[in-house]
């Protein structure tokens, strides 16, 4: 890896809008880059100009941008496959002009940088210049290395054709837009915002874990009198947790979990290991309580996760009891559980407190079990545990599907049981949260709303946000939005808000653009642009600034310094910002700090970060507003955020509408979850269509049958049914945001009381996965941690007859006299995140098929995560496996191709030679795994235009077809392989990490070399709880799986039969 | 097949003629064809030299003042491309090298403006064949190994087959330079015992 | 000349050394020598009929389809057929063994009824080897066609020495195929044509057209009915009956290894090579029968096309159809009897399972139904021939589809469980196929003698006396 700051260092004031290195003196001027050809002829610094290619991409009508490397010859040598002998295409070379220092061409560079939204640290992996893959820093300390599908997904928007590119006016009359010059708008928004009055401009984003943005925008608004504020909102604010925080402990802050020490959680409609922000740490601090080691068996010990929860989560799949419950009775159970430990046990010292015992009293655990329609004892197991491991335990809720009209009353109980379990300033951390921020809850934007309808608001800036899609109708937003003088939005796409704005600027994409994030106490990391923009956009900050310069508005501080000086960019006062906050904190010279931080992306205060919590003491008036129990019954609907769409932000990103959900296996749609219970109450099979009404709003949506889902319980995922986000995103699903309902200062997600019922149609879904019981086949095993003490091996379906080493075969074993690439994969460790799915999507090319060929089961990608159900319908354990091929040593594959395409390597590997593919697909057939993946069509060219930018030059692109599958990502191997030999030395373990293992939160997949005894994966190998998958079939598989470990009572491992939901 | 009779020349045996005559070219076609497929490589440029917009001589650079190869195509020892040089490394010269010459003239303007030169490419595998310039100069390869007396050429070009048949004749050790063998593939026999390099078909292809 | 159609009786009795048992059951209504050739040869030399030209049109018609959707996935990519995940194959394939199959009746009538001297043959022989190289013909388009790049499969899929330094994997079934069945076609070919040659020269010493005389003159390749001539052609086609007896053995066994050799539950099973060869034979039958009993109605053949051949045909259908069945309840059997859970569960999912349907088709249409060919006035029935016969082609069809689509839509992990449905291109290629061979049947007995006069000859009373 080679971190290069110095350039970003010295930019000319000029250059943000221009390529770092300069290959020609017009590129200087932003207009250049507004004209594809010039950009193409960018991209194509020492890649041949691919006749064929262009061609072939014109044909596809997509503009300018063709990527050169491989699609070229690729194209040619299709084209000459089929007519012998035709003369290869004149191609030419185009080499630089100054070569910049660290651009070698064929190395990838590696930049550290931030992700704006979630303040996680990135890796950008650039070649010649461009930015082809996205992974996690592991110098940052709070993700760690790791990345979420969803940021991993990021570099594709980059690419997006789709992007605004110039600024547009817009007729907010009638929604025409037109192409504006950056000058025409600047002038036009200066000379309004001078006109605004005192205390008449607002700035709406979305939330900003960013402190130099933070204190941009004020500093901008400063100039505009008291009154003028900056408004956050997100959908998915957790803003009921930092009320509640403020409300138990006095200050609004998010807490930090510390689940790497919380041996017993217990999870209230809580996704804290897929959906919440920073799911991605929580995954891998929670996933560390997990591990088992065979050879301490005897003394194993293993957290404990309680979960209860109205609908099928990755958290509650997870969980060893999970308990479904109605939407919006998260509150019953929190108190019912309170009253268990606080009143019935009579434990902690709250049991004698009058508030608490007049809050709880009501809510006797027998009688709140009785009426949802669950086992009190789980409760009083739950209480005991938790008490057991008081002080090193942990009680959550909160998110989107527990955000009902009591989500903050819930906070407290919450917070009163981590109180009453001593885990306040152990596990939970009020103090770890950087300074109090604004909450991004509905209110602000309530009383913004209010003010525009006042006709106080002048001018309205609108920045990373989308109100007209996310916030209900009934929030009135687009009406009162008429009574602005100006709306300007700062946005990457044209989207729903944008006909409501008079100017749509184009903002940058994170990846060319300045930054910082602050999300946690010192902890603050650098975002830096990797690449020069691609269109004629401007960042949001560069925007303001430019406005206070122009205009001289008379901003207060810094901005008003960069604003009038000489250099005048974002990138100045980044610079300048880090200077006077941060740089105070480290001392030593300002440039070694600088290019310091921006090498590691971010610059850990020693002492600060990660400091011991220390408990705050609970307030018992914050439950003085606790309602007395009152049995309810009725149908609930919960809305929430689904894995890949969240609040639908990125729905023009193809990748993530291709995500198989975790749990549900579907894609490019959502659907209405309802239990197997209440589908047979309401005569539904899967697939049909419902019509769902809450209040007066309803709307008609397919149907999905979800096991484990409460008899009185619907769910449906928000950020769906988007009216305008692109070719890939507009009218995908069926939009949920108008369900919502407005309480008081906040919004009711969940608990909604709905009415379902039939319309008699019917709609195919794009499921990944048909079937969803193992059938009792040696596929996978679980077993209890109890069996697991008494023997580790128990639950292996593994044959001694079949031990891979002992079994007689016909074929002369293959010899492996340098290494043996293998895998291993923990069932205990994986919890179905899928970030892997996209990490081997980014970085093998893998393209979208598309919702209709998914249904007919041609997507393409190359691990899958099979998710199995056993036990009960209605109370089902869950077992997520990945599944790629499986490299087997004796590989049906390789026998049955009569052109010899597939074959095995000398280091174990099955290769795939595209090349030398004729597409029988006989390969496939006889795989009993089903893992490999065949071109029914040329997928490729379902990325358009620029997207072509974003394949891996060092991985083929593959043509209509050709067979395809995991390679375990031999490119990696060939480059550690390369770099140690010409060292002269061997690979060591640790030097390759496949891609899919790569960004693993919870570091379940670890490959190496088996050949190296002491290699982690050969030791893993030798794991007792090793087994393979079908291993009966003696295809002797390259990857172990590692048997699941339930830490739960109760007799042997859950079998996999079962009738339900074939 | 004579007739018991066959004093008289019997139409039969001129249709039979025929008949061979017949068989003997399709026969030949099919030859000729399967022949054919290896006599013309599909993909192989071999002895391309197209003009270059600058004719720069390797004979003269190279061969006459002996300038190495990598003080221009520097990143061969560091990456898989050998590379074309930048214009900036032809200035570092011809800044005061022969700056009467048209073409060098031509160079500096292009350069001035920022210009690159649109060199036509000679060598070029299919994209689905990684080659790694890097490994094979560690290991000992000359340039002329693959690209020929270089530094005789006044016009380059392609001077070996570069198709896959030509690749595997080195890897299998047969037409390997011995220096090549001996120093860098200690670990890697084949049959007849001598070491050779790796002949996976992922080495190349992926 | 005109003697010369008799000496061929008299050579051929006299190889043969066989006495003319049952001659007037072989040859209907007194015909003379001279009314086999008008017979035979009226086709050919008439103005083709309105009736031809109708069959010809249709025929023509389904290949043009069939060429429209070849052309489509070929420029588009296969996406077009129904394949996907778990069914790699389909149609395609199902449609390949199931034409191969059709081919073996063929070969079977000419060796191998040949070397036991079934003098019954002689009037459905040339047909029936007909049949069987225009079966293999149009199967033979399936698996080149269904690959992905069938532009490269063509030739990379023969072993010849090449600039890659690259050969074949001779471990693949699929690579014996291609060696299986290109030997059958060749030898087939060859065989056919041999048998031609007596008749070909016939019809050149009529030919009073002059471009036909050249044509069957360079056919007929100097036939001239000599003692020598005949006793080469008797020793040639001998030999030839004798190399392709094996082979309507080899290739339908080698075929059948395209499953057998897989692991896939509900192909992996010993049983296959038997059981797809007298499936082969089954269905060649059938598709005989149903040619013939059209056939002698159009060209009015009753004469040497007789009851008795048709009702041995039905015999054999009959027995052919009992060794199936007893194939599909010995399938069965085994699943229950090895005990292995994934071949219990295919079988059980065959039967019971989504495509069910398929599977009774299969076995009523093959098991059941040809039973009624156990009463002797239904073997000797025009209408009850031709339609069993119908429904055994398409139980046949069926047979294979239920083997290819059901045995992969579910197999050992159920997370990739699927269905397989063929799309509308699917169908189109099949109705192709059914175009492609039926216009070179239709060119076949408009241009060539559809009958073996001189083996008819051979078993007439009048050829029977010559001493």
């Amino acid at each position: 890896m080679s971190f290069n700051e110095t350039k970003m260092e010295n930019q000319t004031p000029q250059s943000f809008s221009a390529p770092r290195h300069w290959i020609a003196p017009e590129e200087l001027n932003s207009s250049y880059w507004a004209d594809s050809k010039n950009v193409e002829k960018r991209g194509q610094e020492f890649h041949d100009k691919p006749v064929e290619a262009i061609a072939l991409i014109d044909k596809l009508d997509t503009k300018g941008l063709a990527r050169r490397e491989f699609l070229t010859i690729m194209g040619a040598s299709m084209a000459m496959a089929g007519f012998a002998c035709a003369r290869r295409p004149v191609h030419k070379i185009i080499p630089y002009v100054v070569k910049p220092d660290e651009v070698t061409p064929g190395i990838a560079n590696y930049y550290a940088s931030s992700d704006p939204e979630t303040g996680a640290g990135l890796l950008v992996k650039v070649r010649e210049g461009r930015p082809v893959k996205l992974e996690g820093n592991p110098d940052h300390p709070v993700n760690r290395g790791k990345l979420s599908a969803r940021q991993q997904s990021a570099i594709l928007d980059l690419y997006d054709p789709e992007r605004l590119q110039d600024p547009q006016t817009v007729d907010r009359a009638t929604g025409k837009k037109s192409v504006a010059t950056w000058a025409d708008v600047d002038a036009r928004v200066v000379a309004q915002l001078k006109a605004a009055g005192n205390g008449k401009v607002r700035v709406l984003s979305g939330a900003s874990v960013s402190d130099s943005s933070r204190r941009l925008v004020g500093e901008f608004l400063s100039a505009f009198g008291a009154g003028s504020r900056w408004v956050e909102f997100e959908p998915l604010a957790q803003d009921e947790i930092v009320q509640g925080q403020e409300e138990s402990y006095g200050a609004a802050v998010l807490p930090v979990y510390r689940f790497d020490s919380a041996e017993a959680v217990v999870s209230i409609g809580a996704d804290f290991l897929g959906t919440w922000p920073n799911s991605v740490q929580y995954a891998s601090d929670w996933a560390k309580l997990r591990k088992l080691d065979s050879k301490k068996s005897k003394t194993a010990e293993m957290s404990k996760t309680f979960a209860f929860e109205s609908l099928m989560t990755v958290t509650g799949a997870n969980s060893d009891y999970r308990t479904p419950i109605r939407p919006g009775d998260e509150l019953k159970v929190a108190l019912a559980l309170a009253n268990q430990l606080i009143l019935q046990q009579g434990r902690s010292r709250f049991a004698g407190d009058g508030a608490v015992r007049a809050a709880l009293e009501s809510y006797k655990p027998e009688a709140v079990a009785k009426e949802i329609g669950f086992d009190a004892a789980v409760l009083a197991q739950a209480a005991d545990a938790l008490w057991a491991a008081r002080g090193k335990g942990l009680v959550v809720a909160g998110g989107l599907e527990s955000k009902s009209k009591s989500a903050v009353a819930l906070q407290n109980v919450v917070n009163l049981l981590n109180s009453a379990l001593e885990n306040e300033g152990q596990t939970v951390d009020g103090n770890a949260a950087p300074v109090a921020r604004p909450s991004a809850g509905f209110a602000g934007v309530k009383q913004l709303i209010a003010e525009m309808n006042a006709g106080s608001v002048a001018v309205l800036v609108l920045h990373r946000t989308n109100p007209a899609f996310s916030l209900p109708a009934s929030a009135g937003f687009a009406e009162a939005v008429k009574k602005v003088g100006l709306v300007i939005q700062v946005s990457e796409q044209w989207n729903e808000t944008s006909l409501l704005s008079d100017v749509v600027l184009p903002d940058h994409h994170a990846l060319e653009n300045w930054g910082d994030a602050r999300i946690r106490k010192g902890v603050t990391s650098l975002q830096q642009p990797t690449l020069a923009p691609i269109y004629a956009t401007r960042s949001f900050q560069d925007s303001l600034l430019t406005w206070i310069g122009q205009g001289k508005l008379g901003a207060s501080g810094l901005a008003a310094r960069v604003a009038n000086a000489a250099e005048n960019t974002w990138h100045d006062y980044v610079v300048a910002n880090w200077k006077e906050t941060v740089f105070p904190l480290a001392g030593g010279s300002f440039q070694a700090f600088w290019e310091t931080s921006l090498r590691d992306g971010v610059f850990v205060q020693k002492g600060v970060a990660g400091a011991h919590a220390s408990a705050r003491s609970f307030r018992s008036s914050a439950l003085a507003k606790t309602p007395k129990y009152k049995a309810e019954s009725g149908v609930k609907l919960a809305l929430y955020a689904s894995m890949a769409q969240a609040d639908g932000r990125t729905s023009n990103n193809a990748w993530l509408q291709e995500f198989p959900d975790p749990i549900s296996t579907v894609t490019w749609d959502n659907f209405v979850a309802v239990g197997p219970a209440l589908a047979k109450k309401l005569g539904f099979s899967a697939n049909d269509v419902a019509k769902v009404q809450v209040g007066s709003a309803s709307m008609e949506i397919p149907v999905q049958i979800q096991p484990g889902m409460h008899g009185e319980a619907l769910a449906i995922a928000v950020g769906y049914g988007r009216k305008v986000a692109g070719k890939v995103g507009t009218g995908v699903g069926v939009d949920v945001f108008p369900l919502v309902q407005i309480e008081g200062d906040s919004l009711a997600y969940s608990g909604l009381s709905a009415q379902i019922s039939k319309t008699g149609k019917f709609y195919k879904l794009a499921e990944t996965q048909w079937h969803h019981v193992t059938e009792n086949r040696p596929i996978i095993n679980d077993i209890t941690l109890a069996e697991f003490k008494k023997n580790p091996a128990a639950a292996n379906h593994t044959d001694p007859h079949l031990r891979m080493e002992d079994v007689p075969t016909m074929w002369s074993k293959h010899e492996y006299k340098g290494y043996r690439w293998g895998m291993a994969i923990d069932l205990n460790s994986c919890t179905g995140c899928g970030a892997c799915v996209i990490g081997c999507q980014a970085e093998n090319n893998i393209p979208v098929v598309g919702r209709n060929n998914v249904r007919i089961s041609r997507e393409m990608h190359w691990i899958r995560i099979d998710r199995y159900y056993s036990g009960s319908a209605e109370s089902p354990d869950v077992v997520f496996q990945p599944m790629l091929c499986q490299h087997c040593e004796n590989a049906p594959c390789e026998t049955v191709c009569p052109v010899l395409a597939t074959v095995h390597d000398d280091e174990g590997t099955n290769n795939q030679v595209y090349n030398r593919c004729v597409g029988t697909r006989y390969c496939s057939n006889n795989c009993p795994y089903k893992v490999r993946r065949f071109n029914f069509f040329d997928h490729w060219k379902s990325y358009e235009g620029s997207m072509n930018l974003v394949w891996n030059p060092d991985v083929t692109v593959r043509s209509r077809g050709i067979m395809e599958k995991c390679s375990f990502c031999i490119q990696r191997v060939q480059k550690a392989r390369f770099d140690r030999k010409n060292k002269g030395e061997k690979i060591v373990d640790g030097d390759i990490q496949t891609a899919c293992q790569q960004t693993c939160p919870t570091d379940a997949i670890v490959f190496g070399n088996i050949n190296d005894p002491e290699s982690r994966v050969s030791k893993l190998h030798a794991d007792a709880r090793a087994f393979r998958s079908l291993e009966i079939l003696n295809t002797r598989p390259a990857i172990s799986y590692l048997s699941k470990v339930r830490n739960k009572n109760g007799g042997a491992a859950q079998h996999h039969g079962g009738e339900h939901h074939g | 097949m004579s007739s018991p009779g066959g004093s008289t020349q019997s139409p039969s045996k001129n249709s039979f003629k025929k008949q061979l005559a017949v068989l003997v070219a399709v026969a030949a076609v099919v030859i000729l064809g399967i022949a054919g497929v290896n006599a013309f490589p599909t993909v192989s440029n071999q002895g391309y030299a197209p003009e270059q917009p600058i004719p720069f001589s390797h004979k003269l650079h190279a061969g006459q003042y002996k300038i190495d190869c990598l003080y221009c195509h520097g990143t061969a020892e560091k990456s898989a491309h050998a590379g074309v040089p930048s214009t900036n490394v032809c200035m570092n010269c011809h800044k005061v090298v022969k700056t009467d010459s048209p073409w060098i003239q031509q160079l500096t303007q292009a350069y001035n403006e920022g210009r690159p030169i649109e060199w036509v490419r000679i060598h070029e595998l299919p994209d689905h064949a990684h080659f790694v310039h890097s490994r094979h100069i560690k290991a000992g390869v000359s340039c002329q190994t693959c690209h020929g007396p270089i530094e005789t050429m006044d016009r380059v070009y392609q001077a070996s087959a570069l198709n896959m048949g030509w690749c595997m004749n080195c890897h299998r050790g047969d037409t390997t330079p011995p220096n090549v063998l001996r120093a860098y593939h200690p670990d890697l026999k084949d049959p007849k015992g001598h070491a050779v390099a790796s002949v996976n078909c992922t080495t190349c292809h992926y | 000349m005109a003697a010369r159609p008799s000496t061929t009786g008299v050579s051929i009795m006299a190889d043969t050394h066989s006495t003319a048992v049952h001659q007037d059951l072989l040859v209907a209504g007194n015909k003379t020598m001279v009314d086999v050739n008008e017979d035979v040869a009226r086709p050919l030399e008439n103005f083709p009929t309105s009736t031809w030209w109708a069959c010809f049109g249709v025929a023509l018609a389904a290949l043009g389809i069939g060429a429209l959707v070849v052309t489509t996935f070929v420029m588009n990519g296969l996406g077009v057929l129904g394949l996907n995940q778990p069914n790699g194959w389909g149609i395609d394939i199902v449609n390949f063994v199931f034409w191969v199959g059709i081919g073996h009746a063929g070969t079977l009538i000419s060796a191998i009824l040949f070397l036991f001297r079934q003098k019954w043959r002689t009037a459905i022989n040339r047909s029936a080897e007909a049949m069987t190289i225009f079966a293999v013909i149009t199967a033979l388009t399936f698996p080149l066609l269904h690959t992905g790049r069938p532009w490269l499969a063509a030739y990379w899929l023969l072993p010849y020495p090449n600039q890659r330094q690259l050969w074949v994997n001779f471990r693949s079934p699929l690579l014996w195929d291609v060696f299986a069945v290109g030997t059958y076609f060749t030898v087939s070919a060859v065989f056919w044509f041999v048998g031609l040659i007596p008749d070909l020269a016939s019809i050149r010493d009529r030919a009073k057209n002059n471009i036909r005389k050249l044509i069957f003159t360079i056919l007929s390749m100097g036939w001239r009915g000599s003692n020598k001539n005949w006793a080469h052609y008797e020793s040639a086609y001998m030999i030839l009956a004798g190399l392709s007896t094996p082979l309507v053995l080899s290739v339908h066994t080698i075929v059948s290894f395209d499953f057998a050799v897989a692991q896939l539950p509900g192909w992996h099973a010993t049983i296959f090579p038997p059981y797809f060869v007298a499936g082969a034979i089954f269905s060649g039958f059938a598709m005989v029968v149903t040619l013939l009993v059209i056939m002698r109605e159009a060209f009015n053949l009753k004469a040497y096309i007789t009851m008795d051949h048709l009702e041995r045909m039905n015999k054999i259908i009959m027995a052919t159809g009992l060794m199936v069945g007893y194939a599909y309840a010995c399938e069965f059997f085994i699943a229950w009897y090895s005990g292995g859970a994934f071949e219990k569960f295919i079988f059980i999912n065959r039967a019971f399972g989504p495509y069910w349907w398929a599977y009774w088709t299969m076995t009523i249409c093959n098991a059941f139904i040809p039973q009624v060919f156990w009463w002797r006035s239904m073997r000797r029935s025009i209408p009850a021939m031709f339609i069993v016969s119908l429904f055994v082609n398409i139980g046949m069809w069926f047979e294979r589809y239920v083997i290819v689509a059901t045995s992969l839509h579910r197999d050992f992990l159920p997370s990739s469980w699927g269905y397989y449905t063929p799309t509308w291109f699917d169908w189109g290629w099949t109705i192709g196929a059914f175009g492609l061979f039926f216009v070179l049947f239709l060119l076949f007995v408009r241009l060539l003698p559809t009958i073996a006069m001189a083996e008819v000859k051979s078993v007439m009373p009048q050829g029977g006396h010559h001493e």
